[in-house]
């Protein structure tokens, strides 16, 4: 069995009357882990115990075997790729990245070779003499990701590593992060969007209020938050018309018109309705003008998970000895 | 794979460096020149109105804008602020998050700070003292002895101030500048111009006693007041500040959560 990378017993971490984290235990190995939850439910506090930058309130939390708090021999195998936008904005890419890998140990030579090769890596080749002030809000997010890459660290910590960039960078990114866990590195992304953890990892742990509500593969994940009624909102001409259209699917539970131009539409399979919805309105010859979920928010379907999860413990409760699912909700 | 294990002194030129980078860019430093330049353009108006001998404007100048402005308002503007403004733009999360140890971060942003500090008051002070005697000594040489003294005393009261501050500066991170001016305010100046043993207590005496210009060689009445202490035991007692200042400063830094302790 593989050695555990990052391992935390009965976690809790308080800032003053707020609960960050509480009570939370996990043991993850090699390769990429997505850390699901809607904000505020205790990821960056999470990541931040995780990268040595928060004392545990209780419990324990270690990585590689040691408490990372205020311990450089820990620190050195970790990369964090912060959530704040935050940097130091009169250098230029190559030197901030620099300057940071050369807290890491190296000389200035070659901290400034790993500052170029991990710039290019995420196509900054280009601007990385240009002040990271200039930069856009994707260039940033590079830059952050760089600077957690540079040293080749065997943890890394990546808090929201997509945000702000376009399609194509995210398709770089998705690369470079799947590309560091298939070499052996415990990758720990965390995201409050659920198609971006999916194009990275299967493996995924779901906050909620700091506790963790759910962890295991993806696909049973995603059947636990399917059980759970979604409601997709479509924006469009002749609502009426699609309504009859839609009234004899099997995956709708119901519909109503909240709008004079919108149709809600109640499903247990998403993706069947994402997929036969846009196809019957082409067939009709109505034109959609948005087709959104006011479910979106992860939030909705996490609490159906927790609900689910008190209700399995209620039931479980009698048989300590059960043994684990593959994934536990 | 994987990052080092910094030394101490490498993690310290690492800071050092960064810091020294960013003060390359930034407006402290031009800011701190310009404070420095009006008190050397204030000597030269003064030279050239004439009526002033060189010795007693080079006294006049060391005493005050030189002792209570560029002496202090430099390591403030270098040190005070060493921690706070990385906690304030949250750039502090990427220095606590290298296997740097915190204590060497501070070490090496108060060597820049103190370096370019050191540099800009004692550039001052070397300017003053060739417009001041730019004619001769008037009757007396030019004392020359004087100037090495004097940078020797100001390089080590820049030290002095700049761990001070950085030291206030680390224990109020959300207010570095409130217990500065506090300190400056009510204890440094004030106590520096009473008469009497308080006197020893404020940094600016034991500079004034290592640059030889205890005011009891021009003030008759407060001369049997002043504390006479020996040069070499005020040059102590800066160095000996500086250092203890710097060890509270490291300890504060090492246990703490700075903003990421909060929601």
């Amino acid at each position: 069995m593989t050695a555990p990378m990052i391992r935390a017993e009965r976690l809790g971490k308080w800032y003053g009357p707020v609960i960050g984290v509480n009570d939370l235990s996990l043991t993850l190995g090699p390769g990429v882990h997505g850390l699901l939850g809607p904000n505020g439910s205790g990821k960056t506090t999470f990541l931040r115990l995780v990268a040595g930058q928060l004392r545990p309130s209780t419990g324990k939390v270690e990585v590689l075997g040691a408490s990372p708090w205020n311990r450089p021999e820990v620190l050195a195998r970790i990369g964090l790729c912060p959530e704040v936008d935050a940097f130091w904005e009169e250098l230029t890419g190559v030197e901030l990245v620099q300057a940071l890998v050369r807290f890491s140990g190296f000389d200035e030579r070659e901290a400034r070779e790993r500052a170029v090769r991990a710039l290019e890596l995420f196509e900054l080749a280009d601007v990385m003499n240009r002040p990271v002030g200039t930069y856009s809000r994707g260039m940033k997010q590079r830059t952050k990701l760089a600077q957690a890459f540079a040293h080749d660290p065997e943890v890394l910590i990546l808090d929201e590593p997509l945000a702000g960039t376009d399609p194509l960078t995210r398709t770089a990114i998705v690369g470079a992060i799947r590309s560091r866990g298939e070499k052996g590195a415990c990758v720990l992304v965390s995201s409050h969007v659920l198609h971006e953890v999916e194009s990275m990892t299967e493996n995924v742990l779901l906050l909620l209020k700091g506790q963790l509500v759910a962890e295991g593969n993806m696909y049973r994940i995603r059947e636990l938050i399917d059980e759970h009624p979604h409601r997709v909102l479509v924006e469009c001409e002749r609502p009426r018309d699609l309504c009859r259209a839609l009234v004899d699917a099997p995956w709708v539970l119901s519909l109503r018109f909240p709008a004079e131009h919108e149709l809600e539409i109640e499903t247990r399979a998403p993706d069947a309705c994402y997929t036969e919805v846009p196809e019957r309105a082409l067939a009709l010859g109505i034109k959609i003008r948005r087709l959104t979920s006011p479910d979106a928010s992860l939030e909705a379907v996490f609490r159906y998970l927790v609900e689910v999860k008190h209700k399995r413990e209620r039931v479980e409760a009698p048989a300590p000895s059960a043994p684990r699912p593959e994934a536990r909700a | 794979m994987s990052g080092r294990l910094p030394s101490f002194g490498e993690a310290s030129r690492a800071a050092l460096s960064l810091t020294l980078l960013r003060m390359r860019r930034g407006r402290a430093v031009w800011f701190a020149a310009a404070v420095g330049g009006l008190v050397v353009l204030m000597t030269l108006a003064i030279r050239l109105g004439g009526g002033v001998a060189p010795r007693v404007l080079w006294d006049a100048v060391v005493a005050w804008p030189l002792r209570y402005v560029v002496g202090v308002l430099v390591p403030f503007l270098f040190c005070a602020t060493a921690l706070s403004e990385e906690v304030e733009a949250r750039t502090i999360t990427y220095l606590f998050s290298r296997p740097a140890p915190r204590s060497a971060l501070l070490v090496g942003k108060y060597a820049a700070g103190t370096a370019i500090g050191g540099l800009v008051v004692c550039a001052s002070v070397l300017c003053v003292f060739l417009v001041a005697f730019s004619a001769g000594g008037g009757d007396d040489p030019v004392p020359w002895g004087e100037l090495g003294r004097a940078l020797g005393g100001f390089a080590l009261s820049t030290a002095c101030y700049g761990a001070m501050f950085l030291f206030f500066g680390v224990l109020l991170v959300d207010a570095p500048y409130l217990l500065c001016l506090l300190y400056v305010g009510l204890v440094e100046i004030p106590l520096s111009l009473l008469p009497s043993v308080v006197r020893v207590v404020s940094m600016s005496f034991h500079l004034t006693n290592v640059l030889g210009k205890a005011p009891h060689e021009q003030n008759p009445v407060l001369a049997t007041w002043n504390p006479d202490v020996p040069v070499v035991a005020s040059a102590c007692v800066l160095g000996v500040m500086a250092l203890l200042f710097l060890a509270g400063a490291l300890s504060m830094a090492s246990g703490s959560e700075y903003r990421f302790g909060k929601a």
